[in-house]
C-alpha cells in the first residue's frame, strides 16, 4: 500500500467518524447502535434473469466481474437471449450511448431523442424504441461536443450514398481514441495538456487523433483505460463490448458519485434473521451486522419472501405472483447470486445509493484474515477511532516470544507509521489484563491484530532492548548496479524450518556504513555466500552492512594451468577447474609472486567461496619446494617391507642428466613409500599388497621427493612388465602431444612414436605432473619400454628439461680502477667471456654494488665495507673477475686469470666436508686455433677457496659438486694437474 | 572405478588401537625451544630431541636428549592447579665441537573457566641456565623472559588446543667478547585425542649480536623461523596369512609412532675471512625429523565370514578388529537398523575419552575419598543401570555426544537416521562452529530433506569429508541408519581423527 491510499482513508474515516463521534462515544461498551442502515432492492430477480448470459457464466473469461458488475448496475445489458456477446465490437452510437447510461442520463437522451422524431416527417419516424433513443444520444453528445454537429447530421441522414472515408457513421466501429475522449468528456475528466504517460509509455501514440491526445492522458491517468502490455496503446483500434464492460467498471470510482453512489468496505459480524409469517407466507427479514472500514457498524435488511400470498396477482392472467423481494445481488466466487450467498466474515464492499439502497454487494474475501504486528504507539485518537504506529515486525502468530526467533522483518525492509482505524469493540489487554482502549498509551509496544486493516486487538508486550530493525542471513546475490542484496535465511515457525528469500534495496551504497571481515570496505565487497548483517535506519533505509565472509580452504595439486583457469585435483580426488583473474593473490613463503610462478604439479592451498551456484578463488597458496622431485630411480623390487614402509630395491641405479648410472650404495637399498604415493603396473594404479605378492623381483622405476629430515620417500613408483625390454634412454625433443592424461608423443630424432599414461613419471619444474603438461617444444629424458605384446613404446619416465634461465650471468675480468664503496666500482677495461674465448673490450665499465654482491679474495669472504680503493687492503688495481647480472655484481673474485678451457666428467672427488680435488675423465681441452676440442689425459685438480663454480647460472659452493657432473672450467694451462679457476655444472 | 580402487587402498591402511601402550606426543613434548622430541616411547625416559641454534649467524643443529618432568599441585591461595615442569636438554653438534646443556623450569597455573575452557599461562619459575659450546666460543645464558598462554578447548572427543609464546633470551659471548639476543615470538595449535595427536608450532625469532673483536665491534641482526610438528598416530594395516589352512584370514596390525618435524629458514649475515658480518644476507633453509620406532599391536580377527565381498566388510571388520563393535561378529546383519543405544555404544568406543597427560605426576597431598561406595544411578530411566549398554550411553550422555530424547528418557531402542548420527558425530568432534552463520545449504541433492536440527552438522561433515553422498549426489539424511552405513561412518571418523586432522595440523602450517 502507498502512502496516498493511507491518507485516502484516514480522510474518509475522518469525516465519517467525525459525524458520529458522539454515540461512538458512548456506545463503545453498550449494544451498538448502528451508524447507517440500509436496505437491499427489490429488483433483483429482474436483474438477475436479465444478467443471466450463458456465454460469460461458463467462460472464464477475464471480464467476467466487470460485465456482472456493470450489468448489475443496470449500465449494460444483454442482447435479452441470454447472450452478452462479449467479443463483438461497439459501434460508435453504442458507445455513446453506454457512457451515457454509465452516469445516469439515459432519460436525457430520451427526452432529446423524442424531440428529434416529432421533427421528423410522418414516414421516416422510428418505431423501434430503441433505434430512436440512439439518436437522442447522438444529439446529446452533438450538445456536449463530443461529436461536430455535422457528424451529427452525417449520423442523422437518410441518404448516405455520396458519403465518403471522412463522413460519420453512426454504426461504424468506435475507436479506442473515440472512447477515452466521450468518456473523458462525459465523466468530465479534466484534460491533460502538458502530456506525459502518452509519450513515456506508449510508441504509437503519433496514431491518435492530435485533439484526443489530452483526453487519452485523462483517461490513462485515472486508470480507466490501459495501454496493450506491449507498449502501445491503440488509439485507432476496436473497442469489444467486453472491453467496454472493463473501461466502465474501471471509471466507477468517478461513475458513482456522479449517479449519487457510495461505495463502501466493511466485514459482515453477524447475520441476524427473523421470520415472520404472514398471509400463508414467510417472511424471513434478515439483518446483516457490517462493520465498515470507519469501524462503525452498518445495517443492511433484507426481506424475503416464500410461499405465495393470494394478495398479489398477475393482473392480466390472474396468477398469483411471488411478491418482489428486497434483496441484494451479490457477486462471491466468480458469479452473481442473491443476500443467501453472504456469510459471517465475509468481507465486502458495498455501493450504497442517496436512497439508502445497497444496489451491488461485492465479496472481496471470504475469511476474515488477520494480520498480526508488532509495533509501538504513536498517537491514539479516540475521537477519530484511529491509532497511529511504527511498524517494527510483522509476525505470524499472536503468541510473542522473542527469543524464539519467529519474527520476522517486515519484508519490504520499511519501518513505517501507519494509522489504522480500531474497532469500537477492539479486545484491549494491557499486561495481560483485559482492558479498555484508553489504557493504551504513547510509546506502548503492543501487538496488534488486523481485520481487513482495522485492529480489533491490541495487546501490550514488553520488546527486549535490543535493535529489532536487523536482518541476517547469507547473501545469496548482491547487485550494486541494480541496488540490491538479498539474503537467504531460516524462519522457524513452531517447528517448522523454512527457508526465506528476502530482498532488501539500497540506492547510494555511500550513505551506508560497509563493513567486510571487520574492515571498511566497498559494496562490490559484498558477495554471495558471506554471512552478514544488515541494520535499518528509522526509515527502513539500509544503515550499515556487515558481513564475514566463508570461505573455505581446500587443498590440492594443479592438474594444468591456463592462463585465466587452473584445473585443481583436490585431496579427495575429485576435480574442478577453477577460473583465476589478476586480482587473486598468489603467496608462496608469506611473500606475494606472481601468477607465472604456480606451476603445473604443484601443491595448493586455496582459499575459496562456495555458493550453491557457483565457487570462485579468493587466494592461492603455493606450497614451499620441500616436495619437489629430487630423484628417479629404477631397480628390482625385492620386496615391501611393512614395518618401515619401504621398498627394498636391488641394483639400484639413478638417473643423472637422462643416463642411468649406478648409485654409491651397493647390494640393497631402502626407499620410503610417502603419504599418498602411487604405485602403477600395466597402466593400473595398485595396492602396496600387490607388490608383495605379485610384483617381487620386478624391476621398478621410482620418482622420490624429499620427506622432512631430508629423507627421500618414494611418490610414484612404476613397475615394468616383466617381459617388456628397456630402450636405451633418449633425450630428444618433442614434436607433437596428444594431449591427456593418456596419449602419445612424437620425437624430433626418435622414429617411433610413445606413448605415456598414468603409469609414467613425467616431471616438469622438477614436479610430477600429467602428460597433458609435456608440451611441444620441450626437451626431455625418456625412457621407455618396448611392449612385448604389441611392440608399442611405453614412456616410463619422461624428464623434461629446464629451459635455460633468461637471467644470464655475465662473466668479465678486469682491473679495478676506483671503487665507490658500498655503492659501485669501476674497472679500466676489460674482457668478457664469451663461450671459450675471452673477449677484450678497451674502455671503462662501472659495476653497481647491491646487497646480494658478493666478494671473495684469496683468503675468503671479504665485507662489501672493506672492499675500498684506499688503505692497507686497498682493491685498486686488482684484476678481478665480475659475474653481473646487467650491471649489477654479482660476486666479484680474485681467482688468477686462467685462459685454457677444459670440459669432462667428475670421476673422482676427494673430499672430507669441503671438496678440494677432483679428477677428471674423458678430457678435452680447447684449442684456440684449430676451434677444436681435442682430448687430453685425465686431470687431477684442485678447487680453490675462490674458485668460482656455476651451475644453472647460479653461483653454488664446492660441495654442490657430484661424481658424474660433467664440467667444463677455465684453467691456466693444458697440464694435468692445477687450479680450476671457474668451474661450469652443466 | 579409480575411486573406489582409492578407497579400497585407503580401507588397508586404516590406523586404530586398542592396546594400551603408551606413545604420547602432548602439547610441550617438543618444549618451547625450537626444537623437536620423539615424544615419549615406552622404555624411554629421555626423548631424543634436536634443536637449531643460531646464534653465531648460521644454523647449527644440535642433537641429544632432553628429559620433562611435570609436577602438578593445587595453590592453596588460589585454588588453582599449578603445573611445575622441568626441562633438562643435553644436546651435542660434533661438526663444530659443539656442546649445548640446559635447564629450564616452568610454572603453569590452569584456570578453568565456566565453559570447560582451560586457560593456561606459563612463566619462568627463574631457574634457567644455558650454555653453549660452538667452536670453542662460549655462550652463557645471562637473561631470559618467558611467558607462554594457552588454551585447551575439550570437545567430548578431541581436545583443541592454541596458545602464544614470547620470549627473550641474553646471551654473552666468552669473557666479555659482546652479547647476543634473541627475540621470539610464537603461535602454536594443537589437539589431542584417542587416536592420535599432534602440536604445531610456528616461531619467528629476531637474532641480535653485538661482538667484540679487537677493536672493532661487529654488529648485525638476522631472522629465522621454525615450522615444527609433534604428532602421534595409531595406524592399522591390513595382513594376510601366508598359509592357507589357518582358523582366521587376515587380520590388522597397529602401528603406533611418534613423528616429528622441523623445517627452518633463515637468513642471516654472510661473514668473510676474519669472522666478521658483512651486509649480504643469505638465506637457508632445511628440515629436521626425529621418527620414534613403531610400536606394532596384533588385533583380533573377527569372523566375518559371511560378509564376503559387502560393501562395507572392510569398514566392518576394522571396527570388529578395533573392538568398536563387540557383538558377536558371526551374527552380525549389515542390514539390521542400529538403535540408539548400539550408536552410542560405538561412538563412545570409536570417539574415546582424550587420554592424561601421563608425564604429569600428581603430588600425593589428595584425600583418598574412594572408600565411600557412591550409588550408581542412570540418568534414563528406560536404560536400567544392569543394561549392556549403560555404561556407553552414561559415559556419551556425561561427555555430551548424545542427550535424551526428553522426560529422562533416552529411547535405546528407538532408531536414528544418518541426520541424527552426523550430529551426534560433529557434537563429539566438537566442530559444529565451522559451519557459516544464518543458514547453510550442502550440496547435497535432496539438501531440502535434511531437519534443520542437523543442517550445520551435516554441512560441517560434508566440508570435512566425513559424508560424500552417494553417486548421484543424495546423502538421504532421513533414511534410518543400518549397521552397514554406520560402519562406513563411524569408521570414516576413525579416520578422519587419525589423518585428516593431523593433516590440518601439521603439513598445512608447516608446508605453506
Amino acid at each position: 500500500m502507498n502512502k496516498k491510499t493511507y491518507l485516502l482513508k484516514k480522510t474518509i474515516a475522518l469525516t465519517i467518524t467525525m459525524l458520529l463521534s458522539f454515540s461512538v462515544l458512548t456506545s463503545i461498551y453498550k449494544i451498538e447502535a448502528a451508524e447507517n442502515i440500509y436496505t437491499g432492492i427489490n429488483t433483483v430477480n429482474t436483474i438477475l434473469n436479465n444478467i443471466d448470459y450463458r456465454d460469460i457464466r461458463q467462460s472464464n473469461a477475464w471480464s467476467k466481474e466487470a460485465i456482472c458488475e456493470v450489468s448489475a448496475l443496470e449500465i449494460m445489458k444483454g442482447y435479452g437471449n441470454q447472450t452478452f456477446g462479449r467479443t463483438n465490437s461497439v459501434t460508435k452510437e453504442q458507445a455513446l450511448a453506454l457512457v451515457y447510461n454509465a452516469v445516469g442520463r439515459e432519460a436525457e437522451a430520451q427526452v432529446a431523442a423524442e424531440a428529434i422524431d416529432i421533427g421528423r416527417m410522418a414516414d421516416n419516424k422510428k418505431t423501434y424504441a430503441p433505434a430512436m433513443w440512439s439518436d437522442g444520444y447522438l444529439q446529446l453528445a452533438a450538445t456536449d461536443g463530443l461529436i461536430s454537429a455535422k457528424d451529427l447530421s452525417d449520423a442523422l441522414a437518410l441518404d448516405k450514398s455520396a458519403f465518403t472515408q471522412e463522413n460519420f457513421y453512426r454504426d461504424s466501429t468506435a475507436q479506442r481514441q473515440d472512447v477515452a475522449f466521450w468518456i473523458a468528456s462525459v465523466l468530465g475528466l479534466e484534460p491533460v495538456y502538458g502530456q506525459q504517460k502518452i509519450f513515456n509509455s506508449y510508441s504509437d501514440w503519433v496514431g491518435a487523433d492530435p485533439f484526443n491526445i489530452p483526453y487519452i492522458e485523462a483517461v490513462l491517468k485515472h486508470n480507466i483505460m490501459n495501454g496493450l502490455g506491449n507498449g502501445r496503446f491503440n488509439p485507432r483500434g476496436n473497442v469489444t463490448r467486453e472491453q467496454m464492460a472493463q473501461i466502465i467498471k474501471n471509471a466507477l470510482p468517478v461513475i458513482l458519485p456522479l449517479r449519487g453512489y457510495e461505495r463502501k468496505l466493511g466485514t459482515i459480524e453477524s447475520i441476524e434473521p427473523s421470520v415472520s409469517f404472514i398471509d400463508g407466507q414467510s417472511k424471513t427479514e434478515s439483518t446483516y451486522n457490517i462493520r465498515n472500514s470507519g469501524g462503525s457498524l452498518h445495517q443492511v435488511k433484507t426481506q424475503i419472501f416464500t410461499g405465495q400470498s393470494t394478495d398479489y396477482r398477475n393482473e392480466q392472467s390472474g396468477r398469483i405472483e411471488a411478491k418482489e423481494n428486497i434483496d441484494l445481488i451479490v457477486y462471491k466466487n466468480g458469479w452473481l447470486g442473491k443476500s443467501d450467498v453472504l456469510e459471517k466474515g465475509d468481507r465486502i464492499e458495498y455501493t450504497v445509493t442517496m436512497e439508502g439502497k445497497v444496489v451491488y454487494v461485492k465479496v472481496l474475501s471470504t475469511t476474515a484474515d488477520t494480520n498480526y504486528l508488532v509495533a509501538k504507539v504513536n498517537n491514539i485518537d479516540t475521537t477519530n477511532q484511529t491509532l497511529n504506529i511504527s511498524k517494527i515486525y510483522d509476525i505470524d502468530y499472536t503468541k510473542v516470544d522473542l527469543d524464539d526467533d519467529k519474527f520476522s522483518y517486515h519484508s519490504e525492509g520499511k519501518k513505517v507509521d501507519v494509522t489504522y482505524v480500531y474497532s469500537s469493540d477492539v479486545e484491549v489487554y494491557v499486561e495481560n489484563i483485559k482492558s479498555k482502549i484508553e489504557h493504551i498509551k504513547q510509546g506502548m509496544d503492543v501487538v496488534l491484530a488486523i481485520e481487513n486493516d482495522m485492529v480489533t486487538g491490541i495487546k501490550s508486550v514488553t520488546l527486549k532492548l535490543k535493535d529489532q530493525s536487523v536482518a541476517n542471513g547469507i547473501v545469496e546475490d548482491n547487485n550494486p548496479q541494480l541496488g540490491y542484496i538479498t539474503l537467504y535465511n531460516e524462519k522457524k515457525i513452531e517447528d517448522e524450518t523454512v527457508p526465506s528469500i528476502k530482498t532488501y534495496n539500497y540506492s547510494n551504497p555511500k550513505n551506508i556504513t560497509i563493513m567486510k571481515n571487520y574492515k571498511a570496505a566497498n559494496i562490490e565487497e559484498i558477495e554471495g555466500g558471506d554471512s552478514v548483517y544488515i541494520k535499518f535506519d528509522d526509515e527502513g533505509n539500509i544503515e550499515i552492512i556487515s558481513a564475514v565472509d566463508n570461505y573455505i580452504q581446500r587443498h590440492g595439486k594443479v592438474l594444468s594451468k591456463k592462463p585465466l583457469s587452473l584445473a585443481i585435483q583436490y585431496d579427495d580426488g575429485t576435480q574442478q577447474i577453477l577460473v583465476t583473474s589478476g586480482d587473486i593473490p598468489v603467496i608462496l613463503d608469506k611473500k606475494l609472486v606472481n601468477y607465472d610462478s604456480i606451476k603445473e604439479g604443484d601443491r595448493l592451498k586455496l582459499l575459496l567461496n562456495i555458493t550453491d551456484t557457483s565457487t570462485s578463488l579468493k587466494q592461492i597458496t603455493i606450497e614451499g619446494d620441500e616436495h619437489f622431485i629430487t630423484n628417479i630411480y629404477k631397480g628390482v623390487v625385492d620386496k615391501l617391507d611393512d614395518v618401515s614402509n619401504s621398498l627394498i630395491i636391488r641394483n639400484m641405479e639413478i638417473l643423472k642428466n637422462g643416463k642411468w648410472e649406478r648409485t654409491v650404495q651397493k647390494g640393497f637399498s631402502m626407499i620410503g613409500i610417502a603419504e599418498g604415493s602411487e604405485l602403477y603396473y600395466n597402466n593400473e594404479n595398485i595396492s602396496l599388497d600387490f607388490v608383495n605378492r605379485k610384483l617381487r623381483s620386478n624391476q621398478a622405476y621410482i620418482a622420490v621427493e624429499k620427506d622432512y629430515g631430508g629423507e627421500e620417500k618414494a611418490v610414484l613408483v612404476s613397475f615394468k612388465q616383466s617381459d617388456a625390454t628397456e630402450l636405451t634412454e633418449f633425450d630428444d625433443s618433442i614434436v607433437s602431444n596428444t594431449m591427456g592424461s593418456e596419449g602419445e608423443l612424437s620425437l624430433e630424432k626418435g622414429t617411433n612414436n610413445i606413448f605415456y599414461n598414468r603409469g609414467t613419471i613425467i616431471i616438469k619444474d622438477k614436479r610430477l605432473v600429467i602428460g597433458s603438461s609435456i608440451s611441444p617444444e620441450d626437451t626431455a629424458y625418456i625412457v621407455a619400454n618396448r611392449a612385448f605384446n604389441d611392440g608399442m613404446y611405453y614412456a616410463k619416465i619422461v624428464e623434461i628439461v629446464p629451459r635455460s634461465d633468461p637471467n644470464f650471468i655475465g662473466i668479465y675480468r678486469g682491473r679495478i680502477a676506483s671503487i665507490n664503496k658500498n655503492k659501485d666500482f669501476t674497472v679500466n677495461s676489460f674482457s668478457q667471456l664469451n663461450g671459450v674465448n675471452w673477449e677484450f673490450y678497451n674502455t671503462p665499465k662501472t659495476f653497481r654494488i647491491t646487497y646480494d654482491t658478493s666478494i671473495v679474495d684469496d683468503s675468503g669472504v671479504v665485507g662489501q665495507r672493506n672492499f675500498t680503493d684506499h688503505g692497507s687492503s686497498s682493491y685498486k688495481d686488482r684484476t678481478v673477475y665480475i659475474l653481473a647480472n646487467g650491471t649489477d655484481a654479482v660476486l666479484v673474485n680474485t681467482a688468477p686469470y686462467g685462459n685454457v678451457s677444459v670440459k669432462g666428467e667428475i670421476y673422482e672427488i676427494n673430499a672430507e666436508d669441503e671438496s678440494t680435488e677432483f679428477v677428471l675423465y674423458n678430457t678435452k681441452v680447447y684449442n684456440p686455433s684449430t676451434h677444436m676440442w681435442e682430448k687430453s689425459k685425465d686431470m687431477r685438480l684442485n678447487i680453490l677457496q675462490n674458485s668460482i663454480i656455476l651451475k644453472d647460472n647460479m653461483i653454488v659452493q664446492a660441495r654442490d659438486i657430484a661424481k658424474g657432473d660433467k664440467v667444463r672450467l677455465i684453467k691456466k694451462d693444458e697440464s694435468e694437474t692445477g687450479d680450476a679457476y671457474i668451474i661450469f655444472i652443466e | 572405478m579409480t575411486k573406489l580402487l582409492k578407497l579400497m587402498s585407503l580401507m588397508l591402511i586404516i590406523v586404530l588401537s586398542t592396546s594400551n601402550i603408551k606413545i604420547y606426543a602432548r602439547s610441550g613434548d617438543s618444549g618451547f625451544e625450537g626444537g623437536i622430541s620423539s615424544g615419549e616411547v615406552e622404555g624411554k625416559t629421555t626423548f631424543d630431541y634436536k634443536e637449531v641454534v643460531f646464534l653465531t649467524g648460521e644454523p647449527i643443529v644440535f642433537s641429544g636428549t632432553l628429559t620433562i618432568k611435570k609436577t602438578s599441585k593445587q595453590d592453596s591461595a588460589t585454588g588453582k592447579q599449578i603445573i611445575t615442569s622441568n626441562y633438562t636438554y643435553k644436546l651435542t653438534n660434533p661438526e663444530r665441537s659443539g656442546n649445548l646443556t640446559k635447564f629450564i623450569s616452568y610454572n603453569t597455573a590452569v584456570t578453568e573457566k565456566s565453559n570447560g575452557q582451560k586457560i593456561e599461562e606459563t612463566v619462568l619459575n627463574g631457574r634457567y641456565t644455558e650454555v653453549i659450546d660452538i667452536d670453542g666460543v662460549k655462550y652463557n645464558l645471562k637473561n631470559y623472559d618467558f611467558t607462554k598462554t594457552n588454551i585447551t578447548d575439550s570437545k567430548p572427543a578431541v581436545d583443541y588446543l592454541a596458545g602464544n609464546l614470547w620470549g627473550r633470551k641474553t646471551y654473552s659471548i666468552g669473557t666479555d667478547e659482546g652479547t647476543v639476543t634473541v627475540d621470539v615470538i610464537g603461535d602454536f595449535y594443537g589437539y589431542n585425542q584417542y587416536w592420535g595427536s599432534t602440536e604445531t608450532q610456528v616461531l619467528e625469532y629476531l637474532i641480535e649480536s653485538e661482538t667484540i673483536k679487537g677493536d672493532i665491534v661487529d654488529k648485525w641482526g638476522g631472522t629465522a623461523s621454525i615450522r615444527l610438528s609433534n604428532s602421534t598416530a595409531k595406524q592399522i594395516k591390513y595382513v594376510e596369512n601366508e598359509p592357507e589352512t589357518i582358523s582366521f584370514e587376515g587380520g590388522f596390525v597397529q602401528t603406533q609412532y611418534n613423528n616429528s618435524i622441523l623445517q627452518y629458514f633463515s637468513s642471516l649475515p654472510e661473514f668473510d675471512s676474519q669472522g666478521v658480518s658483512t651486509d649480504r644476507l643469505i638465506e637457508k633453509s632445511d628440515s629436521l625429523k626425529i621418527e620414534g620406532f613403531p610400536v606394532k599391536t596384533r588385533l583380533l580377527v573377527p569372523s566375518l565370514h559371511h560378509l564376503k565381498g559387502h560393501w562395507a566388510e572392510n569398514d566392518i571388520r576394522a571396527l570388529y578388529s578395533l573392538e568398536v563393535f563387540k557383538e558377536d561378529s558371526n551374527k552380525f546383519n549389515p542390514q539390521d537398523v542400529m538403535t540408539r543405544a548400539e550408536f552410542a555404544d560405538a561412538i563412545v568406543k570409536a570417539a574415546k575419552e582424550v587420554p592424561q597427560d601421563s608425564t604429569l605426576v600428581t603430588s600425593k597431598t589428595s584425600r583418598s575419598v574412594k572408600n565411600k561406595k557412591e550409588e550408581i544411578l542412570s540418568p534414563f530411566i528406560d536404560v536400567p543401570v544392569e543394561s549392556k549398554y549403560f555404561e556407553s550411553i552414561n559415559n556419551a550422555y556425561k561427555r555430551g555426544i548424545v542427550s535424551g530424547r526428553g522426560n529422562e528418557r533416552f529411547g535405546p531402542e528407538e532408531y536414528l537416521t544418518m541426520a541424527d548420527a552426523i550430529t551426534i558425530i560433529i557434537r563429539a568432534l566438537g566442530l559444529e562452529a565451522l559451519a557459516p552463520v544464518g543458514g547453510v545449504a550442502t550440496p547435497f541433492v535432496d539438501d531440502s530433506d535434511i531437519p534443520s536440527y542437523a543442517r550445520n552438522h551435516i554441512y560441517v561433515a560434508q566440508r570435512i569429508g566425513l559424508v560424500l553422498g552417494d553417486e548421484r549426489g543424495y546423502l538421504k539424511p532421513c533414511e534410518y541408519l543400518t549397521k552397514a552405513r554406520a560402519s562406513v561412518v563411524i569408521n570414516k571418523v576413525i579416520n578422519y581423527m587419525r589423518d585428516d586432522l593431523k593433516k590440518d595440523y601439521r603439513e598445512r602450517i608447516v608446508n605453506y
